[in-house]
């Protein structure tokens, strides 16, 4: 139960409904301890000395004590479901948090789907096991303690019976949990897999229609279906199989107290109403064990999901904050890689990125170009810090960005990143997103620079967008993006082919539009087409991780053979004499 | 919604899953039958034990009587095993069922519906909704037969011992019932209300983790923050009500009960004294209370899980219960091997009825031929393809290919013969092989490498330290954009169709790796049929004809040469590449 304890934690705000829903529980406990001996009381004297009084008065005890009781259940109930409601509201949110910290290397180990199935099922379990145990766990040892005492007080003897009998039952209670803990395991990691097809299904249906897969996805399905199934039936049918035989052992254990009792009263040490009582006891210890151990499967189950939670918390973003987190005036904007290599899994992986070194300075542009898999969009990716380098330095006005306060960098930087993600709300808010107070001009001078206020006027600013943005083209999406990234008005801006879904005559107005923009700031801009980069102040190309040519243009088609064989093969396309942005 | 709009229709169509199981039903009910009856008498027994035998000289009747006790005891557990052994299969069973169904139905549904629906909500119909029917299902049949059967047991045996004493142990009941079923309502409602909030929640938490590196990236981690915590306050708002009203029952439910308990002492005890009545009924008596106070709370407990239930089994029904809206004809007309002719004949489209994207398309397309598509974004040209794949029909007019009008071929013997390469690069968790086979599960190894081959990818996959049996992460995050789309074209071109459709496939692969590809492209494309989305120049030269579409209608056609004679639309697009 490592995990859960763990977890505690997030109840300590409620502490004051937490004691109070267990505490509670003692008058509902006081009811059911005494109510028996009073009963036999009741039959032993009232009925025995056949007085009426008697009788009245001890039933007008019993009825106080059952109001009292009932009270002390009802708001018991009502602390339970506060304190455990609101603790795991608190973890949810915590949790995402947490989530929402975790740095891009984080991100890209944990899938999705893992993720939002702790935020959500694996949260709402631990919120009702914690509502199980606040109930029950002063009532169960209290209520067992106590009716062992009560029934010792009438039959010291009898109550060996029990004494032997709890035990057993712990035994046999402890070896189901044992039995049944793995397949809580299993049944998680079933639900997993399941979900896992179910969201790829979701997001790749246009795919799966178009090769007609339909058939294939269901029997991919059915394989994982089938095994969650098994796994719960074997998983819930050991459970199951031991409830019985705890009810057996009540009820045996009854059948001989009766059996010894009726002995006892034979020979005079017992009254007919004890062996009532002691029955009663006997019932309430029994049932007590068995609510334990329910709490205690639960438990199990829950720990599981603790585990999970846990897991994620202790994750450790690899990006520490700068220790002396420069927040400055502003960033004047000049970039500069000193030597840079970068591994994703620095150390075991092979280096993406190779002794990258280059200078920019404010206010100029530079193209970055190269093959698939070059390196280029990771280059750009470090420059907002969304992963460290493994060695060399990146420093933005002479200082290295890791000295830096994070949202002073992101805030500065801004990218359009190749697949673009908007989100499911209004175009304006999209538009905003990087900037909260942008005026509605700025929105609008943005959208225009980005070719994007044609069909955003036509929708309206306060159109809804479907979720990952579905009810645009990819072109549509990637202009949005841009202006998104325009609007939040950077020092830095980094275009990671951006254009790419866009039609030629479209990518060639946008570019004009950019000029004057980006006469202020610094660009990096990553593209396929040399014709998107010919006229500007240096270019990088890069090969295999490595920069194997830099400078401009001319000086490229001079010294870099990759240049030149991409240069007339473009040429032969009729796309070699595009302007590009600057010129 | 608030309430299960219509508990009985989803009542009834849960039974319909359960019928299936109506032998094993059989056998339970009749297990549970024996158990409920034995558990019936043991309290009778109990009581003629301790008025006729306690306390008495000879031991042997009691003896007697406590061997039969035990026996009736273990006939107890034994019906409760088989019994439980049974319902555990038959629940898992039931949910086996509704996942499968849903999933099927889901891949049977049209993209409209994909598009329109967000994809957490969807989730957590799988999940959320199917796990609350589980939860309450598992208990529910047993519990409702058991209860129902012992209610009606324990009613005949407590009048026959002991009619007024019945009555007092009786005479609770109503109030008990009303103060249940009130709870039970208020706590269905607000079972509904939260599985509806956590389908929010999961559909907001989705699209948030999907998104997290554009938040992170315009540093809003701390607004997504407080954005996802008011969809957690709706819930924890929700559901504290929930757990509240329903766990409210058990002590409505105890303080009833014992009133009640206290009544049958009261009077159980006068009429002892008066002689009307023994200790032994007293005990019976007490017990009986018991047993019939458990079924109504079990009852009472179920009402409120069973609305929940209801409340999720509705919410998945009504995914299954969409309707497609492009179906295949009755008597669909077979496609053996297409030649690639294709006409659209007055096509006129929109994806709501009063926003038209194509307004009388017309055209003719020779097998073989290649057409491009251009025009700016948002003129139709993904429209087009949607509408020639079926992926949406036509409002108006028709499409046909080798005459035959292709609504009346069967969806998916239509997707086979037409190859599509997508704007979205889509892989699957598996092996690169395994995302590459997608397109035509029969290949051998050495097609699918040729395929490779032919769309530039091999030289990739063959450096990768695994091959072509490296590991694709799930949405294919471990490779980069083009990587994948090399994979994608690879899949579409082991896929080997007679018609070709490509969206703006390889913008995002640079031109070296591109320029190969087009060779790749070009053999392939070689006396097929082939539509391509492109927006490079290269590409849009190279094809038969060139369809220009502005604002939903072909402005201009024809060859790269013609168009640029024509001094129009094309025209200007193509000089804006050379513009001082």
């Amino acid at each position: 139960m490592k995990n859960l304890g763990i977890l505690l934690r997030f109840l300590k705000p409620y502490k004051k409904w937490a004691i109070l829903a267990p505490t509670l529980i003692f008058l509902e406990v006081i009811m059911e301890l005494f109510l028996p001996s009073i009963m036999a009381n009741v039959v032993n004297v009232g009925i025995a000395e056949r007085n009426i009084g008697y009788i009245i008065f001890h039933l007008g005890i019993m009825i106080v004590l059952t109001i009292l009781g009932v009270i002390g259940g009802i708001l018991s109930t009502y602390y339970s479901a506060k304190a455990s409601g609101y603790m795991a509201s608190d973890l949810r949110k915590e949790l995402f948090q947490k989530i929402s910290r975790l740095s891009f290397l984080n991100l890209d180990k944990i899938k999705t789907g893992h993720l939002v199935t702790v935020i959500t099922n694996d949260i709402t379990l631990i919120g009702s096991v914690l509502m199980l145990c606040l109930r029950f766990i002063f009532r169960v040892p209290v209520i067992i303690i106590g009716s062992l005492i009560m029934a010792l007080t009438i039959s010291s003897r009898l109550s060996m019976v029990l004494l032997v009998l709890i035990p057993f039952m712990i035994i046999v209670v402890s070896i189901v949990v044992k039995k049944a803990f793995p397949y809580f395991q299993k049944m998680q990691d079933s639900v997993d897999e399941v979900n896992t097809v179910v969201r790829e299904n979701l997001n790749g249906i246009r795919v799966v229609k178009s090769f007609v897969k339909e058939d294939y996805e269901i029997k991919r399905f059915q394989e994982v279906n089938q095994r969650l199934k098994e796994v719960t039936i074997k998983g819930t049918r050991i459970m199951v199989i031991a409830l019985p035989i705890v009810m057996l052992f009540i009820h045996i254990a009854t059948v001989f107290l009766l059996w010894y009792g009726g002995i006892e009263v034979n020979l005079g040490t017992l009254q007919v109403g004890d062996i009532m009582a002691f029955i009663e006891y006997l019932t309430n210890i029994l049932t007590a064990i068995m609510m334990a151990s329910m709490v205690i499967v639960m438990l199990s189950r829950s720990e599981v999901s603790a585990l999970r939670i846990n897991d994620i918390f202790a994750l450790e973003s690899d990006l520490e904050d700068g220790k002396q987190a420069l927040s400055l005036e502003t960033m004047k904007g000049k970039l500069e890689f000193k030597n840079v290599s970068f591994a994703y899994n620095s150390g075991t992986g092979d280096a993406v990125l190779k002794n990258i070194s280059f200078v920019i300075h404010p206010g100029e542009t530079i193209g970055i170009i190269g093959g698939t898999g070059s390196g280029k969009s990771t280059l750009v990716h470090l420059i907002p810090r969304f992963y460290d380098v493994s060695s060399g330095e990146i420093l933005i006005d002479d200082i290295n960005i890791k000295d830096y306060n994070l949202l002073f960098i992101r805030t500065h930087i801004s990218i359009a990143l190749q697949k673009p993600f908007l989100f499911s709300k209004t175009i304006r808010d999209n538009l905003s997103y990087g900037n909260d107070h942008a005026t509605e001009e700025q929105l609008i001078a943005g959208s225009k620079m980005a070719c994007a206020y044609e069909f955003i006027s036509e929708k309206g600013m306060d159109y809804v967008l479907e979720q990952r943005g579905v009810n645009l083209s990819g072109g549509q999406k990637q202009r949005l993006s841009l202006a998104r990234a325009i609007i939040s008005d950077p020092r830095i801006l980094i275009l990671d082919d951006t254009l790419s879904a866009v039609d030629m005559k479209t990518d060639h107005q946008i570019r004009t539009n950019l000029k004057p923009f980006l006469e202020k700031r610094t660009t990096l801009i990553v593209a396929s087409k040399i014709a998107s980069i010919m006229d500007l102040d240096q270019i990088l190309v890069l090969e295999d991780g490595e920069i194997i040519g830099k400078g401009t243009h001319q000086e490229l088609m001079k010294n870099c053979q990759f240049y030149q064989e991409l240069y007339y093969s473009q040429l032969e396309r009729g796309e070699s004499s595009g302007e590009s942005i600057k010129s | 919604m608030e309430k299960a709009l219509n508990p009985k229709k989803t009542l009834k169509r849960l039974w319909s899953y359960l019928k299936k199981d109506r032998l094993k039903l059989g056998i339970v009910t009749f297990f549970v039958l024996i158990a409920t009856v034995s558990s019936v008498l043991a309290p009778y027994l109990l009581s003629v034990a301790v008025d006729q035998f306690v306390g008495k000289e000879n031991m042997r009747p009691l003896f007697f009587l406590c061997i039969i006790l035990v026996f009736l005891y273990l006939l107890v557990t034994f019906s409760r095993w088989v019994t439980n052994y049974i319902m555990v299969g038959v629940s898992e069973q039931l949910m086996y069922r509704l996942r499968t169904d849903l999933f099927d139905h889901l891949e049977k549904l049209d993209l409209r519906f994909f598009d329109q629906h967000k994809k957490g909500d969807l989730m957590s119909r799988f999940t959320n909704d199917i796990t609350i029917i589980d939860d309450a299902l598992s208990e529910a049949v047993v519990q409702i037969i058991s209860s129902v059967l012992m209610l009606l047991g324990v009613t005949v045996i407590m009048f026959i011992m002991n009619p007024l004493l019945a009555l007092t142990t009786i005479i609770t009941v109503p109030i008990f019932f009303w103060i249940v079923v009130k709870i039970g309502v208020a706590s269905g409602n607000y079972f509904m209300k939260q599985q509806e909030n956590l389908g929010k929640l999961n559909s907001a938490a989705e699209e948030m983790m999907t998104g997290m590196r554009v938040i992170k990236s315009y540093c809003k981690e701390e607004d997504s923050v407080l954005e996802f915590e008011r969809y957690n306050h709706d819930l924890k708002e929700v559901s504290v009500k929930a757990e509240l009203y329903s766990n409210l029952v058990i002590p409505a439910n105890v303080a009833v009960n014992n009133i009640g308990y206290v009544l049958i002492i009261a009077v159980g005890s006068i009429m002892t004294v008066y002689g009307y009545a023994t200790i032994g009924n007293i005990l019976a008596f007490v017990t009986y209370a018991d047993m019939f106070r458990r079924p109504i709370n079990q009852l009472a407990t179920l009402y409120a899980s069973i609305q929940a239930a209801l409340a999720g089994a509705e919410r998945v029904f009504e995914v299954m219960d969409q309707k497609i809206e492009v179906t295949d004809v009755e008597n669909p007309v077979l496609f053996d091997s297409i030649e690639g002719f294709v006409s659209l004949e007055h096509v006129y489209f929109g994806y709501t009825k009063d926003k038209p994207i194509l307004k009388d398309i017309n055209l003719e397309v020779s097998k073989g031929e290649s057409i491009a598509l251009v025009g700016p974004t948002g003129a139709g040209k993904t429209t087009i393809i949607n509408l020639l794949t079926r992926f949406y029909d036509v409002d108006h007019g028709v499409i046909k290919i080798d005459g035959i009008d292709i609504s009346k071929v069967r969806q998916n013997e239509l997707r086979k013969k037409i190859g599509i390469v997508l704007q979205d690069t889509h892989l699957f968790k598996g092996t690169v092989k395994e995302n590459i086979r997608y397109g035509n599960e029969f290949a051998t190894d050495l097609e699918v490498i040729e395929a490779s081959k032919k769309a530039q990818a091999h030289q990739f996959i063959h450096r990768l330290p695994n091959g072509y049996d490296s590991i694709v992460e799930e949405e294919g995050s471990n490779f980069s954009e083009g990587e994948r789309q090399l994979i994608t074209i690879a899949r579409a071109i082991l896929a080997n169709p007679n018609i070709l459709v490509l969206d703006e496939a390889t913008s995002n692969v640079d031109t070296r790796t591109e320029l190969q590809i087009n060779q790749g492209m070009k053999e392939l494309m070689n006396g097929r049929t082939s539509f391509v989305i492109a927006h490079r120049l290269s590409t849009i030269r190279s094809a038969d004809m060139i369809l220009v579409l502005h604002h939903g209608e072909i402005v201009e056609r024809g060859n790269h040469d013609a168009l640029l004679k024509q001094k129009g639309f094309y025209y200007d697009l193509y000089m804006s590449q050379f513009e001082d």
